[in-house]
């Protein structure tokens, strides 16, 4: 526990050291910011690391008293092995990411507020580990406010563009109406358990379950008045904003597009989490399962996983591909809480833990591959000056790192083998098949549902990364930015690689990853670590099968790639122009750009799914220009929060006549309140 | 003869998929066509160990009519009219299989938590478990393509398809004297389609045309 | 158990390219021609790999990448098909999930190198291949899960066991409803009519063959060979629901799996030489409607228990 806390104030300390350099050198504070989130990283994940293998035996608490105006608030803090496994990326994307920011700032230093910005990009790796270490209602709302703002402020640097600055206000009011929700979560949580701390609500939760268990026909006594499933739906849709579940969404993808990719890989590699954290320690303190929460998880999973495939298919800006990417594995994490909970509900230890152990692998691995792609777009903003697909092309020529870098990433986030992001979505798919064969059919139903889910999300995903890494990194560069297109040295390339490592391991040797798994599926199932991690391994046997299969594909390709080049070794091998059927002159125009490659599968979807097209059409005998522009908006936004809205501001609008300006007014207003309160108070 | 039951009801359930994901006007009149006749069958197949008259009766009548009149009734229709053979869907057809796929999830879901006067799937009645959830399946059908295409004819398949559901209701789950209801609803639907048909003609000749949009015009202005 | 398992996986690897004669003797029969020797692919192969290659200069590392991960991965896939009734070389719970991401990697890899060569030929194929495998990738998964119900098995090996006769006798619709999805998924990921004519001569209108314009030697050799296998793959799944013959010697269903085999090729020869190819727009429907038979499969799979 000491050995995160100092982590964290590490890394606060760098944050407030590059305020204080900023004044000398934009570059010194990038410096001292890396410096601080490396070794702060550093100490913070070894101790998570130590946790989850269960070197130290007990989860250590602290629980420092706290001058606070409040009988409920206290700075109770712990780590149990579900906090040490969210606190992995935490420490770690930060550290990794902010060591590319470094270079990336460079171009922004005595212009920009350098030194501000790197404040509050450690002051949001700090808050994010203190979300995971609270042990108290107060405290978690506080990290989790510090949180938002900080990350208010990342999504707001390029504040100079009117995207930036919708982006900010956006992710403000999601995450306000996410904090609405949270707030009553923890106020009806354990009304009358004598404080918020974790450990109190769980014991005064405990104790009525097992009142109500022993006298079922008696009303619970006054401390249990709300029932598990409202509480359920607060805590989905508050922390479920955060996560990224459709329609919550919304905020995500304008927020990570619009921050420099470096921290839009923090935003999705560590702040997401904290959202799909939330919801597991909430489902842990619920304490209880019912039938239904399995089925909403699974279908509001699959939905936003689908729905945000779709339209990272429909984007044309890199970024924003990989940012409805974020919201697409955001689902499928949920999806596999639902098979958990349905595991639970229908009292299947291993069906349980496979679910939530799925999930939280995902989290993991989707922490390892995100923040890769969103690395891999900052790079090539970086040395290309744009996002936008259709002006890049043929960039891995140039800059070959980063090509591998978004090849690996891409592959990943297909889910496909051998690397990482398969493994979670084996065991998720392994869950669905084994409870659909076997369970009755109220069980099965739902994970139908996984299955074809993941199946098609699946294969729009596939569509939506080999789009992007054939149309951005191979072929003819389409514009002269990209012809230009260099790497930018080690410190953008070497984040790149070391995630691209992390991929490639937790890919070909999830087995290693299993123990960690098991204590941290273990919390949020209610069971013993040492039970659960035996549970587990049982269920999860054909991991053990399939990682020797996965090796056994990886050498099948090195071995046939041997035979080609033994084969070629001693033969002519040419170079010549593409074929391309014959055509002499053909023009890096002529490829087949974003949209053109999905608009077929897009167009099948267009119930959900609106192009926009600007269309210049060619006129006359001999036109000179024309051109088409296709455009795919969030419907979600569209037509359903932009109404809403609307309507709200015309409500409010309506209360502007009592805003006269006139000071007596006010303060009549303020005597009338005055006066109600005593009248209410006295009667 | 409990297999055979099935089959007609997957044939059923096949047969309305296939109209709600085809584009072409005639094929959908005689999957509609074939539709009406496995469904005719039904009340002698499903009964096979005590048929009597009337059943071969209702067989008969239903088999002609919904086989071979009202299809030949809506081609001459379709001929006469001179309208194009597409559908017009508003909804597209890959999307209006989806939601028939998830409307059967609904049917099967809905029809296992129903109180049904026979126990489904009960040894000895003849009734199938798949009776129910596939003759609502087939209403909803007949209720999606009313609402979700644009001509005339069509809307008169959907009138049809959702008479089959409930006919399949009526027989496979053999209620009180359903053979009286049925013919009932047979009747009027016959009446029903000969009515549409004849005035889809009048109408196509009168306006050029069959598309249920059109006949927004001969509404009365709003002021 | 272990000897036939990899006794069947010679026999796939070795007669795998074999199908694709006996389609093309049937197209040859129906249009009243002698047609090329059934052993025509071997000899493709045999001319293919010895030959030098001609690399694209725009493409790089990808292009190169695409045959052999594509090879591998079919291998790898071959590694855990049951024939016949006997388990594959690796068989474990939810095998089926690897052997489709397998099947996903092969096309990843194949389309990003189609990608690599900037040709607008190549796009378009590539873009095809992804929309519709989109599609198809479903259809297999709700088919395998329908099986998966019904037999109460999650590896492939146990699903096309022994269990495979009682189910025809209990659930002959759904098994039906599965062996039509599944065959539609054949014709779809093989790019056989109706989805892609693989004889046509008009790039605009190829979706598989389009995407390897530029491929040659070697290269060509491995994707002509990985395509022979994944029909194989797909085929064996079908074959195995088809042939329910479990109580006969390994040996001897080995062998029926591998005549149901060449009249699968016979019957997508009758397929092709019989209908048109559809309308791009059109292969959508077909491949929805697909899914349709597969989840009321799956429908009746559920209800029954």
């Amino acid at each position: 526990m000491h050995q995160i806390l100092a982590g964290v104030a590490l890394v606060v300390v760098g944050g407030v050291f590059a305020l204080v350099a900023d004044r000398w050198s934009g570059r010194a504070a990038g410096v001292s910011a890396a410096l601080g989130l490396v070794l702060g990283g550093a100490f913070g994940a070894a101790e998570a690391i130590q946790v989850l293998l269960g070197v130290t035996p007990t989860p250590a608490a602290i629980r420092p008293e706290w001058a606070f105006p409040l009988e409920a608030a206290s700075a109770a803090m712990g780590v149990d092995a579900l906090s040490a496994f969210f606190l992995l990326p935490v420490f770690i994307v930060p550290a990794l990411a902010a060591i590319s920011g470094v270079v990336v700032m460079e171009e922004f230093a005595g212009h920009k507020a350098v030194g501000v910005f790197w404040f509050f990009f450690c002051l949001l790796a700090a808050s994010l580990a203190v979300v995971m270490v609270a042990r108290n209602g107060v405290l978690f709302l506080v990290a989790w406010e510090v949180m938002s703002v900080a990350a208010w402020f990342l999504i707001t640097f390029h504040h100079e563009s009117d995207r930036a600055r919708d982006a900010g206000v956006i992710h403000l009011i999601a995450a306000h109406i996410g904090v609405a929700f949270l707030l009553g979560f923890f106020l009806l949580l354990a009304p009358g358990a004598g404080g918020l701390d974790f450990d109190t609500i769980a014991a005064a939760r405990r104790a009525t379950a097992t009142a109500t268990a022993t006298a079922s026909d008696q009303p619970t006594g006054g401390a249990m008045v709300v029932a598990p499933g409202v509480l359920f739906i607060l805590a989905l849709v508050g922390f479920g904003t955060k996560a990224g579940l459709a329609p919550g969404h919304v905020w995500l993808p304008e927020a990570h597009s619009a921050a420099p990719a470096f921290a839009s890989a923090v935003l999705s590699g560590a702040m997401i989490k904290a959202g799909v954290y939330g919801l597991a320690r909430a489902l842990a303190l619920i304490g209880c399962w019912e039938f239904w929460w399995g089925p909403t998880l699974v279908v509001v999973g699959i939905a936003t996983a689908a729905y945000g495939a779709l339209l990272a298919l429909a984007q044309r800006d890199l970024k924003r591909v990989v940012a409805y990417s974020t919201v697409e594995n955001a689902g499928i994490m949920v999806a596999g809480f639902g098979v958990g909970a349905l595991g639970m509900s229908s009292g299947s230890a291993p069906l349980a833990l496979l679910g939530f152990g799925g999930g939280m692998l995902h989290a993991l691995n989707h922490a390892a591959f995100k923040p890769l792609l969103f690395l891999v777009t900052g790079s090539v903003h970086h040395a290309a000056g744009t996002y936008g697909m259709d002006r890049l092309g043929g960039l891995m020529k140039r800059m070959p790192w980063t090509g591998l870098g978004a090849v690996i990433g891409a592959v990943a986030a297909c889910g496909l083998p051998p690397l990482n992001g398969f493994v979670s979505e084996f065991l998720i798919g392994l869950a669905a098949f084994r409870a659909e064969a076997a369970q009755p059919v109220e069980v099965a139903a739902p994970l139908v549902v996984v299955v074809g889910g993941l199946a098609l999300v699946a294969g729009l995903v596939g569509a939506a990364f080999t789009r992007s890494v054939g149309v951005a990194f191979l072929g003819h560069p389409r514009a002269p930015e990209a012809e230009r297109a260099r790497e930018a040295g080690w410190p953008v390339t070497a984040p790149l690689v070391l995630l691209a490592g992390c991929c490639l391991f937790l890919g070909m040797a999830p087995v290693a990853v299993l123990p960690l798994l098991s204590r941290a599926a273990a919390v949020v199932a209610g069971m013993d670590g040492q039970i659960a991690g035996d549970v587990l391994r049982v269920a999860a046997g054909p991991l053990f099968e399939m990682q020797p299969a996965v090796l056994g594909f990886v050498g099948l390709v090195i071995l046939f790639g041997w035979w080609r080049a033994r084969l070629l070794a001693r033969r002519e091998v040419r170079t010549a122009v593409t074929w391309d059927c014959g055509y002499a002159a053909p023009a890096a125009t002529m490829q087949y750009t974003s949209t053109s490659f999905t608009q077929q599968i897009v167009d099948l979807f267009g119930v959900v799914v609106r192009w926009r097209r600007r269309m210049t059409r060619p006129a006359g005998l001999f036109p000179t220009s024309a051109a088409v522009e296709t455009l795919a908006p969030d419907p979600v936004t569209n037509e359903l929060f932009a109404p809403a809205f609307r309507g709200a501001a015309r409500l409010f609008r309506r209360l502007h006549g009592l805003h006269s300006g006139h000071v007596q007014v006010y303060v009549l207003y303020i005597a009338f309140t005055m006066l109600l309160v005593v009248a209410w108070k006295m009667g | 003869m409990a297999a055979w039951v099935d089959a007609i009801l997957v044939f059923a359930v096949l047969t309305n998929l296939a109209v709600l994901g085809s584009s072409r006007l005639g094929l959908c009149i005689r999957m509609v066509a074939a539709q009406g006749i496995m469904i005719g069958l039904l009340p002698v197949v499903g009964h096979w160990h005590a048929v009597d008259a009337r059943a071969v009766g209702l067989a008969t009548a239903s088999v002609l009519l919904k086989g071979f009149l009202v299809p030949w009734l809506l081609h001459w229709a379709l001929v006469e009219a001179n309208v194009r053979r597409e559908v017009e869907p508003y909804i597209g057809y890959p999307m209006s299989v989806l939601i028939g796929v998830a409307s059967l999830c609904l049917c099967l879901w809905l029809s296992a938590r129903m109180p049904l006067p026979v126990a489904a799937g009960e040894a000895g009645t003849g009734a199938s478990a798949l009776a129910a959830p596939v003759a609502f399946f087939s209403i909803l059908c007949g209720l999606l393509m009313i609402v979700s295409r644009r001509k005339a004819l069509t809307q008169v398949l959907g009138y049809l398809v959702m008479e089959n559901g409930i006919f399949t209701f009526g027989v496979a789950l053999a209620l009180e004297e359903p053979f009286l209801v049925e013919f009932g609803v047979l009747l009027d639907v016959v009446g029903a389609v000969f009515v549409m048909g004849v005035a889809v003609f009048h109408i196509s000749r009168e306006i050029h045309s069959i598309d249920t949009d059109q006949l927004s015009m001969l509404r009365e202005e709003r002021r | 158990m272990a000897a036939i398992s990899w006794a069947n996986l010679l026999v796939g690897l070795c007669l795998a390219p074999l199908l694709p004669g006996v389609i093309a003797r049937t197209k040859a029969l129906f249009a009243g021609r002698r047609g090329q020797p059934l052993a025509q692919l071997y000899l493709d192969l045999w001319k293919l790999l010895r030959k030098g290659a001609v690399y694209s200069s725009v493409t790089t590392w990808v292009f190169r990448a695409g045959p052999v991960v594509g090879l591998a991965a079919a291998v790898a896939a071959l590694l855990l098909l049951p024939l016949g009734g006997a388990p594959a070389v690796v068989a474990f719970d939810g095998d089926l999930i690897l052997l489709v991401a397998l099947l996903g990697a092969l096309r990843f890899f194949l389309v990003t190198a189609a990608l690599d060569t900037g040709s607008a030929f190549e796009g378009m194929g590539a873009s095809r291949e992804m929309g519709f495998s989109a599609l198809a990738e479903p259809v297999l998964l709700v088919a395998l899960a329908a099986m998966a119900r019904g037999t109460g098995e999650t590896s492939l090996s146990g699903m096309f066991g022994a269990t495979i006769p009682g189910e025809w006798a209990t659930q002959p619709h759904a098994m039906l409803l599965i062996v039509s999805a599944l065959f539609v998924v054949l014709l779809a990921e093989n790019s056989r009519i109706p989805v892609d004519d693989p004889n046509t001569h008009l790039e605009l209108t190829m979706i598989h063959e389009v995407m390897v314009l530029d491929h040659g030697g070697p290269d060509l050799a491995f994707i002509l060979y990985a395509a022979a296998l994944k029909f194989w793959l797909l085929g064996a799944l079908l074959v195995g629901i088809v042939v329910p013959l479990r109580e006969i010697p390994p040996a001897l269903a080995a062998a029926t799996a591998v005549a149901g085999m060449a009249l699968l090729a016979f019957a997508v020869g009758v397929v092709e030489s019989c209908m048109a190819r559809l309308r791009m727009s059109r292969v959508p429907q077909l491949l929805v409607g697909a899914g349709g038979l597969a989840t009321v499969a799956l429908m009746l799979e559920l209800v029954r228990s």
